[in-house]
């Protein structure tokens, strides 16, 4: 049996360590932001009542971190983040009080569920 | 910090594949006098491994919460640690690693890190549920539970072969020893039966995982070569493997410098093993993409 096996084993091994040059370990991606909304750069009209981040992970809701300032660099009051019951990936800021006019930017920095952190920023302009 | 980490994996990953590689080893392949033969080196070895692997558990931990939280002061930061614990899907896996890995304590402090039947179940949950931990889980749903049990089965059917190789090199010299020999060339042939077989399972579950990666966006360039170096080493000891079995092994009855050669590679193999398992403490805390 053990010497019947060797031959047929060597060709499995030889195909497989072939194959193997075309393995890989399993890699997928720490979480960056796919869209926004307001997006980045964008004129929201009329002011949103919320900020939407998508990202590309599932999110960590404990460690994600969103702040939000005015142009003036002052922070703006936010409500608790959360996540979107149906989308892991998806980040929701309710905002306290409606926007006044004027350019703001986001700052995040999350936790995607394989344990990483990233950040980012990106900035809108907010009109009535 | 990531440094840290880094080498707090390779640590890790290294202590578990020894555990399981030798519990099984003694377990399922040697025979009564080669298991008693073994037991004396190998039971030194598990009582050096399992504090280490609870060592570098608690260390990974700490190293989360201080990567999730604010740096190097959350690592001992008591709140940030519970929430990582308890609010993270690694610190839901991390529950029950290091109650495992308290288990593994318990085994060591009564002296019983010898029942290898036990360290083997132990070493397999610890070993295994590394699958359920880090880029294994960035696959959703279906595929999700596709990719943490390749995993799973990548992880095992490694660390059996990585880890046999330690009480492989320590039967190679007791095959001259004529009380043992009989036994230690069954031994070998289990290895070997079995050896197949993780093999296959190594590739094969590589090559699922590769089908899951490149469902997704192309890879960072560090990244894939960090792969693509880890993929040849991996391949060299395949290589290494099929000359050990098909060609020196073949041999060792001769008068030829078979048996030598056949040490050489095995400890070559471990050192390239050494090496993979170093690799793979890099990759899990690379950004992919």
């Amino acid at each position: 049996m053990f010497l019947i096996m060797l031959r047929r084993d060597l060709q499995i091994f030889l195909t497989a360590l072939l194959l193997s040059f075309a393995c890989a370990n399993p890699a997928f991606a720490h979480a960056h932001l796919v869209s926004s909304a307001p997006a980045a750069n964008d004129m929201a009209m009329p002011a949103p009542t919320e900020l939407r981040l998508q990202f590309s992970e599932g999110i960590e809701l404990k460690f994600a971190k969103v702040t939000l300032a005015g142009s003036n660099k002052k922070a703006v009051a936010t409500g608790v983040v959360k996540l979107d019951p149906h989308d892991d990936k998806l980040l929701i800021v309710p905002l306290a009080a409606p926007l006044e006019d004027g350019k703001y930017t986001v700052d995040w920095e999350v936790v995607s569920t394989d344990g990483h952190k990233t950040k980012g920023e990106y900035s809108f302009e907010s009109m009535n | 910090m990531d440094d840290a980490l880094v080498l707090c994996r390779l640590f890790h990953y290294g202590a578990a594949i020894f555990l399981f590689g030798a519990s099984i080893f003694q377990w399922w392949l040697a025979p009564t006098a080669v298991a008693r033969a073994l037991d004396q080196p190998l039971r030194w070895g598990a009582g050096l491994a399992i504090p280490v692997v609870f060592g570098t558990a608690l260390a990974w931990l700490a190293l989360m919460a201080g990567g999730m939280g604010a740096g190097w002061r959350d690592t001992w930061d008591g709140d940030t640690i519970v929430a990582v614990l308890f609010d993270t899907e690694f610190g839901r896996v991390w529950q029950w690693r290091l109650i495992c890995t308290v288990f593994f304590l318990g085994l060591l402090a009564t002296g019983r890190h010898d029942r290898w039947p036990l360290t083997a179940v132990l070493s397999a949950l610890l070993l295994g549920s590394l699958g359920f931990v880090g880029h294994a889980v960035m696959q959703e749903g279906g595929l999700g539970w596709v990719s943490r049990g390749s995993h799973l089965l990548h992880l095992w059917a490694a660390g059996f072969w990585l880890g046999s190789l330690v009480p492989l090199l320590i039967l190679l010299p007791k095959l001259s020893d004529p009380a043992l020999r009989s036994a230690a060339v069954i031994t070998l042939r289990r290895f070997s039966r079995l050896g197949h077989f993780a093999v296959a399972i190594i590739i094969l579950t590589g090559i699922v995982n590769t089908y899951l990666v490149l469902d997704r966006t192309s890879l960072s360039r560090p990244y894939l070569v960090i792969l693509i170096v880890k993929i040849c080493c991996v391949a060299a000891m395949i290589g290494l493997a099929i000359v050990n079995r098909y060609i020196l092994v073949p041999r060792l009855g001769g008068r030829s410098n078979a048996f030598r050669l056949l040490r050489t590679a095995t400890l070559l193999e471990v050192v390239l093993g050494i090496g993979v398992i170093g690799l793979v403490s890099a990759l899990g805390i690379m950004a992919p993409m």
